[in-house]
């Protein structure tokens, strides 16, 4: 009796231990997967990497179809125009490719896109920025895709050569354009304007404008500000004024900071200024915070991408768009995008499938259906040429205002780091009290301390 | 191999044998989820790991050196010992209102209950409901401050008022656990004492420092050392509302890890897992020297048998 006993209660503790060993999948959530889109089957979630076999390829899901694994943070209103265009592919394609596209948002992907790649679990195609490109093509994270228009015969005349220079990296294709756009456009509150005495139909076209604009639209007592300067989760919109003002932040051909350059000191001053003493915009506030105090018309301006559009019109602000203003040196607007890309390790037959998926996304009628559902400007000749997307007035300005717009601190690795660590902090810093100079001479060695270590 | 089943036989058969057989499930659990990863990150803490988890070299002592030279490392510490002083604010609060709410009597037990619900909530749940009451813009708190003369205050995006404005919100949550924990202790203590105290002459405030205060030590210990231990850790708070703004100001060191780690290029995992090593050791010399005087204190006044 006590040898069955002590047998059982063995059987049992192991029986516990194993309980207690397997959920390592279970009790590990895959790093809070949003879930998947509401058409899509729950397949769409990749597997744990700890305990799927490896698996760069997916089995097809009948006789001869191939489905493609689409990663993407397109979590806002477009994300819905996303699904629409990927749901009608899918309904075309029935038995040859089907798309599975899983959105998240943008911390989760950068957090599991690296870590996917390097365990072999990664999707098939993604979409980065341009930054983000230029990151994972250095890691080797991402494929060549050089051969993408031998391969799907698609006219690369027809894309305008910015879309493709801007992902072009030491001669290498690593990125096919999913959408092209400047992120930087003055938008201003016509009401505003109007109360406060301004040609609701003036905004203003150079920095010194912008600045007597700015005073003469900021009213505290009313909680009102006149020039909105994000701190944080926005598009780089000090570039305007750094670049515009004929200064810039890296010597690239010596690898040196000149953030302390005399024209980039004149703009902080102007910034410090504007900030701190003529307080025309909230302290500290980050992009979502700043698009409400917009949308909740308490902000006469500000330098945003056209996403800013569809928030505008819903909460009804007299809004206009206009290029930004000019500096001493002319006008900078940040030219961005969102390219496709495709892991590394991804075999042929996806890698083909794949390609097939983004000649359908870049052919004319896909091109206007994207620009103008969402708004942005179209990078393809066809579209642009195209009489619908001519006649549409938002789009025809977004364009040509995009015209004068260039990439940000080009071909420079460390250009997010610099971003997020220091400019950005710096112009935080810069809304509060302290000596310019100080600051600024701070953050150029900061930015010398991180080109040291990216080599 | 019978003669080796034999005496692992024997051995389950001892109180001491059957007793690791019980634990080993936990143990395991431990093993997996707390040991492994914490070997794990002062390993990766010697190399240079990025997240694209390219094979990584050894790197020696360097990521140490360049957090002792990194002021972003000296703010996060001096901001993680600032928040401490929510310990405590919490733990006296809780006192004060266990020391009121000790009697069982249903006013007592209903007032118990609310002060409690905040630690039974989701912490990310109270963090976004507070960035939203705080706001400066659309929250209730600064337009009734207004309202009253005040001027427009920032709770949350002036780089003075930030960290005090967590640290309430976290005294907020917490003390109702503290106040319970306190009570349990408080209603362990014989009423005879208070009793013989009364004969003596003893009103209230001398009860409560010569019989209260001095029998509670276990359980205040125990809340301080737990209290502090978890403030050192705070992330989700701070994560949700300022997101270690303005200014860095409330960037404690977690948050600064997960920063380094996994929010801002170069996502370097192996500078976070030294940081993460730095706030191990800290943790643990912490906790040791709290445990230690707390049990001193407990052998010298506690006279039960």
């Amino acid at each position: 009796m006590k040898k069955l006993l002590s047998v059982v209660s063995l059987l049992m503790a192991a029986a516990m231990v194993l309980s207690a060993c397997a959920p390592a999948a279970t009790t590990q959530p895959p790093a809070a997967t949003q879930p998947p889109a509401a058409t899509q089957p729950p397949a769409a979630t990749q597997p744990p990497a700890a305990t799927q076999p490896p698996a760069a390829t997916q089995p097809p899901a009948s006789s001869g179809a191939i489905t493609i694994t689409f990663w993407n943070s397109f979590t806002g209103s477009d994300g819905d125009t996303l699904k629409a265009i990927v749901n009608d592919y899918n309904a075309q394609n029935t038995g040859k490719i089907q798309v599975e596209m899983d959105i998240m948002s943008a911390d989760v992907f950068n957090q599991k896109v690296p870590p996917s790649i390097a365990t072999h679990t990664a999707p098939n195609l993604i979409a980065l920025n341009v930054a983000d490109t230029l990151t994972y093509s250095k890691q080797g994270s991402i494929l060549d895709l050089s051969d993408f228009f031998m391969a799907t015969g698609v006219n690369k005349s027809d894309f305008l050569p910015s879309s493709l220079q801007i992902a072009n990296f030491g001669g290498k294709q690593y990125g096919i354009p999913m959408q092209m756009f400047d992120s930087t456009n003055l938008y201003w509150n016509k009401d505003l304007f109007k109360a406060a005495g301004l040609d609701p139909e003036k905004p203003p076209t150079t920095f010194d404008e912008l600045e007597t604009m700015a005073v003469k639209l900021t009213d505290a007592s009313k909680g009102q500000f006149g020039f909105g300067m994000f701190a944080s989760a926005a598009p780089q919109w000090y570039a305007v004024l750094i670049k515009g003002n004929g200064g810039d932040v890296v010597d690239m051909a010596n690898n040196k900071s000149v953030l302390n350059s005399d024209a980039n000191m004149k703009t902080f001053d102007y910034l410090h200024r504007l900030a701190f003493t003529e307080k025309v915009t909230p302290k500290s506030t980050g992009g979502v915070a700043m698009d409400n105090i917009m949308q909740s018309g308490k902000l006469a301006m500000y330098f945003n991408g056209p996403w800013a559009i569809p928030g505008l019109k819903s909460h009804n602000i007299n809004y206009g768009i206009a290029q930004v203003p000019a500096g001493s040196a002319g006008t900078f607007a940040i030219l961005d995008g969102t390219l496709f890309a495709i892991p590394a390790g991804t075999d042929d037959a996806h890698k083909a499938a794949v390609y097939q998926f983004l000649k359908y996304w870049n052919s004319t009628a896909n091109g206007k259906r994207w620009s103008t559902t969402i708004g942005f400007p179209p990078y393809l000749n066809s579209v642009i040429n195209d009489p619908e997307v001519k006649a549409n007035a938002t789009i025809s300005l977004l364009a040509n205002n995009a015209k004068i717009a260039a990439p940000w601190m080009p071909g420079l690795v460390s250009a997010g780091n610099i971003d997020a660590n220091v400019l950005f902090p710096l112009i935080e810093q810069l809304q509060n009290d302290g000596t310019v100079t100080d600051m600024v001479n701070k953050a150029s060695s900061q930015v010398d301390s991180i080109l040291q270590s990216n080599k | 191999m019978p003669t080796l089943f034999r005496s692992f036989q024997e051995f389950l058969k001892k109180p001491k044998g059957a007793a690791y057989l019980f634990i080993l499930p936990a143990f395991i659990t431990l093993l997996i989820f707390t040991i492994i990863p914490l070997v794990n990150a002062v390993v990766i803490s010697f190399q240079n790991l990025t997240i694209f988890l390219a094979p990584p070299k050894f790197v020696g002592l360097s990521n140490f050196s360049r957090l002792l030279q990194d002021d972003r490392f000296w703010n996060a510490l001096k901001n993680s010992f600032y928040f401490l002083l929510e310990v405590p604010f919490q733990v006296i609060l809780g006192l004060l209102v266990a020391v009121f709410l000790s009697k069982n009597t249903l006013f007592r037990k209903f007032a118990r209950t609310i002060f409690f619900v905040p630690t039974i909530c989701s912490l990310t749940a109270i963090a976004i409901v507070w960035s939203f009451l705080l706001d400066a813009q659309i929250g209730i708190f600064p337009y009734y401050l207004t309202q009253i003369g005040l001027p427009q205050l920032q709770f949350l995006s002036d780089p003075n008022m930030a960290m005090p404005t967590i640290i309430l919100t976290t005294v907020w949550k917490n003390f109702g656990m503290t106040m319970m924990i306190l009570i349990a202790g408080i209603q362990s203590i014989p009423n005879s004492y208070y009793e013989a105290s009364q004969m003596d002459g003893a009103n209230g405030v001398v009860q409560f420092f010569r019989i209260t205060l001095p029998l509670l030590i276990p359980s205040l210990g125990f809340c301080i050392i737990t209290n502090t231990i978890g403030s050192l850790q705070v992330f989700d708070q701070i994560y949700v509302m300022t997101q270690g703004g303005p200014l860095h100001t409330t960037e404690t060191l977690v948050m600064y890890i997960y920063n380094v780690g996994f929010s801002t290029q170069p996502f370097d995992l192996s500078y976070a897992s030294a940081i993460a090593v730095v706030l191990f050791l800290l943790i643990m010399g912490i906790s040791l020297m709290t445990n230690n005087y707390l049990t001193r204190r407990e052998t010298v006044d506690i006279s039960e048998g």
